[in-house]
């Protein structure tokens, strides 16, 4: 059988929203949210939070929740994963064969989402990590730059992610506009691969992790959800996100 | 030729649109834009034969005049490498690398297709080989006419667009991009294989051949071009060709005229 455990990178020191994984939704810190709802897929073995901060991790605690303590001198979310894999993986005796690297500014994340993800690696064992593939519906979020658009060839691997919105608008045509939602899904050795690999051009740009798989001419497969969400980026999103959770 | 290996180059030419017409035989600097394009081809160690690709008579009646071979080939053609296609197999020969060569593209000299033809040969993984210039941020936003790349770290082009790519991320704007320059050898085969596809879907929303190929997962090459050169879609961009090469050929001391 595939293991597969979910790991939710968190810290509380970000520039554009400091303090975001505990800012509260509906009375629940954020990252309560993403833990709970994400714990809940089917396929997972194990669902944890990797965080370099001690309010993280006693709050996870204090729900039940597993939580590793990672160094804070991580740059990017995919490093803290991979700390804190090393660490459950010691601590449990056993190797993973798939890491769900779960961000967590999504706490409209639904537990069939991860099934989404994780599925098309179940049957395909040439692909190595895969995101999912929501549809952008308002101009408005095509035109944000928080909001990562991505284009895909015909195979569905992704050509390339961009904070400019593209394809590019044309005056009378109704454009397909496809954004990033941040499920990924890594085989457990091409996480540890990817770590290593060099930082590349178009990654600092666009500042988008996946493009350093892309630019070193590796895939990354898109699959469609059929989900809608949300990411929080600042506190106007975050209100959005939570007249939309309570209406659920 | 080249190592063994035989080049048509295709030069495809239309009248043109609203927005630029008669563009290929405007005069720039005492000649044709189509002339220039084809005495700068004429000068390519590799190519083996030449053609000038177009659906109009008055396009063939003037570039015989000034020597050119000529192939009349269909109006119905949606892309500029179907009409290459055609005149290929007009040829009726055998070749194993063909060159796409806009005709819009005057500055472009015949060393720098050499170059963009021997990449090619080098690498028989590349379906296609284009040349690419920088142009700056606020440039390249606002012309829509100019075509966008962005490469991984082989150089193969990730994604055309008409949009300026990449985004800088809480950045400033003070940085440039990478513009397709439209002259791109392929092999025949990858020739074959283009009109054999479908229509991709980004090919149409942006409306780059190009984007058939990559959307296909099959490689196209970018190769930076150090010399300064011009495609010309519009008046302004003519006149800066026609400067362009006038101080080209002051420079060199020849008689253009």
């Amino acid at each position: 059988m595939t293991t597969i455990i979910a790991l939710i990178p968190a810290r509380m020191g970000s520039s554009r929203f400091p303090g975001k994984p505990m800012a509260q939704i509906l009375g629940k810190p954020m990252i309560g949210h993403v833990y709970e709802r994400v714990s809940m897929s089917s396929q997972l073995t194990l669902t944890a939070v990797a965080t370099c901060d001690k309010e993280i991790y006693d709050y996870i605690e204090s729900i039940g929740g597993i939580a590793v303590m990672t160094s804070d001198k991580h740059e990017r979310a995919s490093d803290r994963c991979a700390e804190a894999l090393a660490k459950l993986e010691e601590i449990n005796k056993t190797k993973y064969d798939i890491v769900v690297m779960v961000q967590g500014d999504e706490p409209m994340i639904h537990p069939d989402m991860i099934n989404e993800a994780v599925q098309p690696m179940l049957s395909d064992k040439s692909i190595q990590v895969t995101n999912l593939l929501g549809k952008i519906e308002s101009v408005e979020e095509f035109e944000d730059r928080n909001c990562i658009k991505v284009v895909c060839d015909l195979n569905s691997d992704a050509l390339y992610f961009s904070r400019e919105p593209i394809p590019t608008p044309t005056k009378t045509d109704e454009i397909p506009m496809f954004k990033q939602v941040c499920v990924i899904p890594f085989r457990r050795d091409f996480l540890l691969e990817y770590i290593r690999l060099s930082p590349t051009p178009l990654e600092v740009a666009e500042s988008v992790d996946m493009m350093r798989i892309l630019e070193h001419g590796k895939k990354v497969r898109m699959v469609p959800t059929s989900f809608d969400t949300k990411a929080v980026d600042t506190l106007d999103d975050l209100k959005r996100v939570e007249k939309l959770l309570n209406r659920i | 030729m080249i190592n063994g290996r035989s080049v048509l180059v295709i030069i495809p030419a239309r009248m043109g649109g609203y927005r630029f017409p008669d563009k290929p035989l405007r005069m720039i600097y005492g000649k044709e834009m189509l002339r220039w394009v084809w005495e700068n081809v004429s000068n390519s160690k590799y190519a083996d034969e030449t053609l000038i690709a177009t659906p109009n008579q008055e396009i063939v009646e003037r570039c015989e005049a000034f020597g050119a071979k000529v192939v009349l080939t269909s109006d119905s053609h949606r892309r500029g490498t179907e009409r290459v296609y055609e005149a290929y197999r007009n040829t009726g020969k055998k070749w194993d690398i063909v060159v796409n060569f806009q005709g819009d593209e005057p500055l472009v000299t015949g060393e720098w297709l050499d170059k963009a033809i021997e990449e090619l040969e080098a690498n028989a993984d590349v379906s296609c080989v284009n040349l690419y210039k920088w142009m700056s941020y606020s440039e390249s936003e606002t012309d829509q006419n100019e075509v966008k790349v962005v490469i991984d770290t082989q150089s193969n082009a990730m994604y055309f667009s008409r949009n300026a790519l990449p985004a800088i991320w809480l950045g400033d704007k003070k940085f440039n991009c990478r513009v397709e320059i439209c002259v791109m050898p392929m092999w025949a085969s990858a020739l074959e294989k283009f009109v054999q596809m479908p229509n991709a879907y980004y090919e149409e929303i942006e409306s780059v051949d190009m984007m058939r190929f990559v959307e296909n997962g099959m490689k196209v090459r970018m190769l930076e071009c150090t010399e300064p050169v011009k495609s010309v879609d519009c008046q302004e961009d003519l006149i800066e060709a026609e400067k362009m090469l006038e101080q080209l050929h002051s420079r060199n001391g020849t008689e253009s005229r």
